[in-house]
């Protein structure tokens, strides 16, 4: 009975996210005969405008046109779909990362003038001047010898279709480590399970040139200034913007690319053109599950992010149990010290959000370390669970009365023998529900790694998002991975819990 | 078998709970505990398994002092069994299971022989029956049965017992005692910390009467109940216990009432008859006394020397003369109350201008005059 009612469950929640995507197709046209005529970003001046969160012209637009509502948006994908359910009635994008798409995107047009061009450039640390010059004399040099060019056209003419160059490079030495975002096709993307892009070849040569093997953080764009600022990467490249505010913490090297930004429309009638193709319902879940999943292999970013997701969240809870065995233990014991030393500890863990205190452990606390964003995800996941952890069992253990305690000490039992034969087991009892709550809390809370370079399920999600500007079957499918994941697990917690029960029972 | 020489406790707080006690315990002996609440009775109890750590003095248990650190006490223990006043079962485990426990991880028992015992315990307090249940569906003297045959599970050579019928209802207590009482008569040895007064003089072999941290008298139940050498003594044996119930006007909650005094009749063992009469007067003096002048104070008592029971009604101002001379009243009511009584005082509290009226309970009433 239990367990037909859990899959009826999941077959709703499935049913639920499919109806959502479809609904948005019904969205209204009015406003199709103004949008023809618009020119450029002028005749937007009162209009709803979605950019990019953190873009370099933020400040700008807003004074430039201050009766505009800008909204913020959190990626290009996330920009297009506000766009074409007219969440926002017009956005601003980078023009080759729009052209690039253009075959995935419909429903938009984009306006001839051009909003504003922008430098980019790769980042520095401020004391790795030396190796920006170095880095400058080599963007000079390449584009002397015409192998500019060669890369300009491969990867932004023909970013779609086009492969690496093999470029030989060391195996032993320092290498250069480089933070990136590979949502920034066709400069840093990701295609058959590499990072490619002119960028990406860019730097790849340049570590040739000096020698030394490459090592590539991919994380979420918030992520990618800290990590050089703390010195975790030597560069980054992703399409970053000049801008003085920026060169305030970071250099930057010369511009070796311009980025325009240009103003896209959404175009009800081209929208409508490009659906009417015949298409059923299965047809194009078909198209879609291809193109997200079998094409370029992606499922395998799906499956390894899910790996990682899976041993993330493993070895915190392990871990954090742990942990959270010794704070509890700490926060009972008859010292002073110790208990004071516990609660400070719950108190600062259950008082930070988990994000910050991840960029903190990443950033700042274990910096200079060297350890592997992994690892550091594990420890703060584990920090974080042990100090929730730690107060469910308290709590359950002091809810055993005292008396059960006395009980067995009079019958001879030690403390310790009491502990394990009569209160452990009537605590688990009491810890379990809240333990397993909080389980699967931390499987979805694991879902911020991304922001220190962890390639984990979200990631994936926004990988092959960032690829096939598809908005809602990469959510979706990672939305139901992780609702297996969290099922699994809390499964597994079932089957242990039962099995001590049996243990301590004696029959 | 036990030596108890200059027993002292004192809690953080500084309250001095044990100041010296001195005694010594024979096999087989029966020693009941009784005293004030508030004299170290439990406490006492509680030092002689070392639940309770001992400020000062020795407890010599078989030649062996457990208040020494060096001494293995969880050996001595398995052999000093406790039932405690609020059962303290395993709630995890089944009534088998509480029982088998002990048995099979402290002395190795196997888990058949621990059944097998378990069962022959359990027959034995009776509740073979429940061997499966779980503690949360019995009641509270299946509980204590089972608590006591969890005890005996263990083959310990003593058994403490802290108040073991406090918690229960009235309605429970006896089947609890009869427990006690078989073990008694097996001979096994036992202190009892109790305040039943009638079960202590019917079981016990010894008494021991507590007051101000000290074993304040030491003797036979004849001796403690029945000629006490002590001034204290005397008082607390012959001290009246009472119920008391305030009625504020006409429109009193007469259940409540009754139920009190059959809850009071109960807790000290007063024969039904008793029970009932004691019933009937308070209805047939309620009939007769005025309740509409102000709050009417009822106290019901019973001394445990003579086994008297009185009632006693302070009446409120300005009520002067009832039950006598007055014409209006219920003549058959003022027939069985003074059936009833042995005999009836009238007292006025000259400054309160309060009218206390005191009924003493025939001995064997009614059934003499007719």
């Amino acid at each position: 009975m239990m367990k037909t009612r859990k899959y009826l469950l999941t077959l709703a929640y499935i049913c639920l996210t499919l109806l959502t995507a479809c609904a948005d197709k019904q969205a209204a046209t009015d406003q199709q005969k103004k949008i023809d005529q618009l020119e450029s970003i002028r005749d937007l001046s009162t209009s709803r405008v979605g950019v990019i969160t953190g873009v370099v012209y933020e400040e700008a637009l807003s004074k430039e046109f201050p009766d505009m509502h800008v909204m913020y948006i959190d990626d290009e994908i996330g920009l297009l779909q506000s766009l074409q359910t007219h969440r926002c009635d017009a956005a601003l994008f980078d023009e080759h990362t729009l052209k690039f798409h253009m075959q995935s995107i419909s429903g938009i047009r984009i306006l001839k003038e051009p909003y504003m061009t922008a430098d980019v450039g790769a980042i520095f640390h401020p004391e790795s001047e030396a190796l920006r010059d170095e880095f400058n004399v080599f963007i000079r040099q390449l584009k002397a010898d015409g192998t500019y060019d060669q890369l300009y056209e491969k990867w932004i003419e023909h970013g779609q279709t086009s492969h690496m160059s093999d470029i030989p490079l060391p195996t032993v030495g320092e290498p250069l480590r480089v933070a990136t975002t590979s949502c920034s096709a066709p400069l840093v993307f990701v295609k058959d399970g590499k990072l490619v892009g002119l960028e990406v070849e860019i730097m790849t040569l340049f570590a040739q040139h000096i020698n030394r093997p490459i090592e590539w953080w991919d994380m979420d764009f918030s992520g990618v200034l800290p990590a050089v600022v703390s010195k975790r990467c030597d560069a980054a490249v992703c399409s970053i913007n000049y801008s003085e505010e920026r060169a305030k913490n970071v250099i930057f090297s010369d511009t070796y690319f311009l980025c325009s930004s240009v103003v896209a429309v959404a175009d009800d009638e081209v929208a409508n053109t490009a659906e009417e193709t015949n298409e059923t319902f299965f047809q194009s879940l078909k198209k879609t599950f291809y193109q997200n999943l079998i094409e370029e292999n992606r499922y395998l970013l799906i499956v390894d992010g899910l790996k990682i997701t899976a041993w993330i969240s493993l070895f915190s809870i392990l871990l954090g149990t742990l942990l959270a065995i010794i704070v509890c233990w700490m926060s009972m014991s008859p010292s002073l010290t110790l208990r004071s030393i516990a609660k400070v500890y719950i108190n600062i863990m259950q008082g930070t959000p988990v994000l910050v205190f991840l960029l903190l452990m990443f950033y700042v606390v274990l910096a200079q370390s060297g350890m592997s964003a992994v690892i550091v995800s594990i420890i703060t996941f584990s920090m974080n669970f042990a100090a929730y952890a730690s107060e469910i069992f308290r709590h359950s253990i002091e809810n055993i009365p005292h008396s059960q305690t006395e009980a067995g000490v009079a019958l001879g039992f030690t403390k310790a023998q009491t502990f394990i034969y009569i209160v452990l087991p009537q605590a688990l009892r009491l810890i379990m529900p809240s333990y397993k709550g909080e389980v699967i809390s931390l499987v979805k809370t694991t879902s911020i790694v991304g922001y220190i370079a962890v390639a984990d399920l979200t990631q994936a999600g926004d990988i092959i998002r960032s690829r096939t500007f598809d908005a809602f079957f990469p959510l979706i499918l990672v939305a139901v991975i992780y609702f297996l994941l969290a099922w699994l697990f809390s499964k597994a917690l079932d089957i242990i819990g039962n099995k001590i029960q049996e243990y301590k029972h004696i029959k | 078998m036990i030596q108890v020489t200059h027993l002292q406790k004192q809690y953080s707080n500084g309250l001095q709970v044990l100041r010296d006690v001195n005694t010594t315990i024979k096999r087989g002996e029966v020693i009941s505990i009784i005293g004030p609440s508030g004299t170290g009775k439990s406490t006492f109890l509680r030092c002689l398994n070392m639940l309770e750590t001992p400020t000062g003095g020795q407890i010599l248990v078989n030649g062996e002092d457990i208040t020494s650190p060096k001494t293995d006490i969880t050996k001595i223990r398995q052999k000093m069994g406790m039932v405690f006043q609020s059962f303290n079962l395993f709630e995890h485990l089944s009534i088998i299971d509480n029982l088998c426990l002990a048995p099979i991880r402290l002395l190795g028992k196997s888990k058949e022989e621990a059944k097998k015992r378990g069962l022959e315990l359990l027959a034995m307090v009776g509740l073979v029956e429940k061997a499966d249940a779980m503690p949360s569906q019995l009641s509270g003297g299946q509980k204590q049965r089972v608590a006591i045959a969890r005890c005996l599970a263990m083959d310990p050579e003593i058994i403490l017992f802290d108040e073991p019928t406090s918690a229960l209802d009235p309605t429970m207590v006896s089947e609890v005692l009869g427990v006690i009482k078989t073990l008694a008569q097996q001979g096994m040895t036992m202190i009892i910390v109790t305040h039943e007064m009638r079960f202590a003089r019917d079981v016990s072999t010894r008494i021991f009467y507590m007051d101000q941290g000290v074993i304040y008298e030491d003797g036979t139940p004849e001796q403690i109940f029945g000629n006490p050498l002590q001034e204290r003594t005397r008082v607390f044996i012959n001290r009246i216990r009472d119920y008391r119930y305030t009625i504020h006007s006409a429109q009193y909650d007469l259940y409540e009432l009754q139920g009190g005094l059959i809850g009071f009749c109960q807790k000290y063992f007063l024969s039904e008859k008793k029970q009932f009469n004691v019933q009937l007067l308070v209805e047939e003096v309620l009939k007769v006394v005025p309740l509409d002048k102000g709050d009417v104070e009822l106290a019901l008592r019973y001394s445990e020397k003579g086994e008297k029971v009185s009632l006693e009604l302070t009446m409120p101002q300005g009520v002067e003369q009832v039950l006598e001379n007055d014409e209006n009243i219920d003549d058959l009511a003022m027939m069985i109350i003074q059936g009833l009584c042995q005999n009836i005082e009238y007292q006025h509290t000259e400054d309160t201008g309060q009218l206390r009226i005191c009924l003493t309970l025939k001995d064997k009433p009614l059934k003499d005059k007719k």
